[in-house]
């Protein structure tokens, strides 16, 4: 009990507690199952706490998830045995989008899950910060450390990909 | 502006997070452009779809004590102290219920309610029955259960239904029904309850909790919404016919 320093408590508490949903959920998104989620999150924390001094406590989330990113990142690349991670810069054509376009299978919870966890990760975290998070273009760039227009493009690709994936595929008469 | 120059705009357009200057000027094409106004619907459906839909990952409670007994651990020993696992988490554990208990006795029903509400949203298992029809839903439970479930929908108060789902609590079946409010879901869990009771407000484990007895049954609400959205939400049922 005695070993445990009061302030660790204190910290964690205002700082760290309030985002560990929004930590452990931003994980769970981009390393895909929860032991790893676990571990990540518990050493995004470890090392928060550590740099606490880094922190102004208005961007408390922002900084808790740019630190949960950095350890998701590092255990991906160790998971490829320290290959680079694909590069998602490839260009897609437009979705075609006649009048004759099926309308979108979006309310398929288990597709749409399906075709988010799809997504290159760096496009994923983009959509996953902005719609279960809502965070603004600025703080996802915060978080990823990347341009603003790079949000942008990220978060155009990956809709424009999840829009191909809901799209039922039109029968070939 | 051309369709060309819009397209890799209108995400942003969507999303609000254009100058004010380049929001018009989208707006006044999509206004006369129906291709364009189709993309921008999709993306709005899209958005919409993965708010309700995303799924979102909540941490097990033991996240928490794990977390606070590494801070509270010298970074060098964190390996080590690890290797004892459960034991430290479980005396973190202990340690935290200890400090945090609060002089109000926290129910049974209470805790039960919170596990089976996480249990759901863990196991991404929230519906058994999916539908936002009132007459879907309570005829689904009809003959699982021994009493009647009410299962109203308040689309337009922004609390509409998305389902209801059997779980079993301290050793009884009981009813739970879904919404859904913003991004989050509401469990409503409902049991006979013959005496009735004053609406409760409690927070625990970061869930929002409301519970009230009326009409024969007793009504737990819990969530990782705002508790006034759970206060809202209780109105509209005590109201419901």
């Amino acid at each position: 009990v005695a070993d445990r320093p009061p302030q660790a408590s204190a910290a964690f508490t205002a700082l760290i507690a309030p985002h560990l949903g929004a930590a452990y959920g931003l994980a769970r998104w981009l390393v895909g199952n929860d032991a790893d989620a676990e571990d990540v999150t518990q050493d995004a924390c470890v090392r928060a706490f550590r740099h606490q001094a880094d922190l102004r406590s208005a961007h408390a989330r922002a900084w808790l998830l740019t630190i949960v990113r950095r350890c998701c990142y590092t255990l991906l690349a160790a998971r490829r045995g320290g290959a680079l991670a694909p590069l998602d810069e490839d260009e897609h054509p437009a979705p075609s989008d006649g009048p004759e376009r099926a309308a979108l299978r979006a309310d398929d919870a288990r597709l749409l899950n399906a075709a988010v966890a799809a997504l290159p990760v760096e496009q994923r975290e983009a959509f996953v910060l902005r719609e279960l998070e809502g965070l603004s273009y600025k703080e996802i760039a915060e978080v990823a450390g990347v341009p603003l227009g790079t949000v942008m493009s990220r978060l155009a690709r990956a809709r424009a990909q999840l829009q191909r994936a809901l799209r039922p595929a039109r029968e070939e008469p | 502006m051309t369709c060309s120059e819009v397209r890799p705009f209108l995400g942003a357009f969507v999303d609000n997070e254009l100058e004010l200057r380049q929001a018009l000027e989208i707006e006044a094409h999509v206004r006369t452009c129906a291709s364009c106004r189709a993309e921008e619907a999709e993306l709005r459906a899209l958005s919409e779809a993965a708010r309700a839909h995303l799924s979102r990952f909540l941490p097990a409670p033991a996240l928490e004590a794990r977390v606070r007994a590494a801070l509270g651990s010298p970074p060098a020993r964190r390996r080590a102290a690890w290797a004892w696992g459960a034991a430290a988490a479980a005396a973190a554990a202990a340690l935290l219920l200890f400090f945090l208990a609060r002089p109000a006795a926290r129910s049974g029903d209470e805790l039960a309610v919170i596990d089976a509400h996480s249990r759901a949203l863990l196991a991404q298992h929230l519906t058994d029955v999916e539908s936002s029809d009132q007459h879907t839903v309570k005829p689904w439970f009809q003959g699982k259960l021994p009493y009647g479930v009410p299962a109203a929908s308040f689309p337009d108060a922004g609390f509409p239904l998305i389902g209801g789902r059997l779980d079993v609590l301290a050793g009884r079946p009981v009813a739970v029904l879904v919404y859904r409010r913003r991004n989050h879901t509401i469990d409503a869990f409902v049991w006979p309850e013959a005496e009735p009771r004053a609406v409760e407000a409690s927070r625990e484990r970061g869930y929002a909790l409301l519970s009230w007895g009326q009409d024969g049954l007793g009504w737990w609400l819990c969530s990782d919404a705002a508790p006034d959205d759970l206060r809202a939400l209780q109105a509209l049922l005590a109201a419901a016919p």
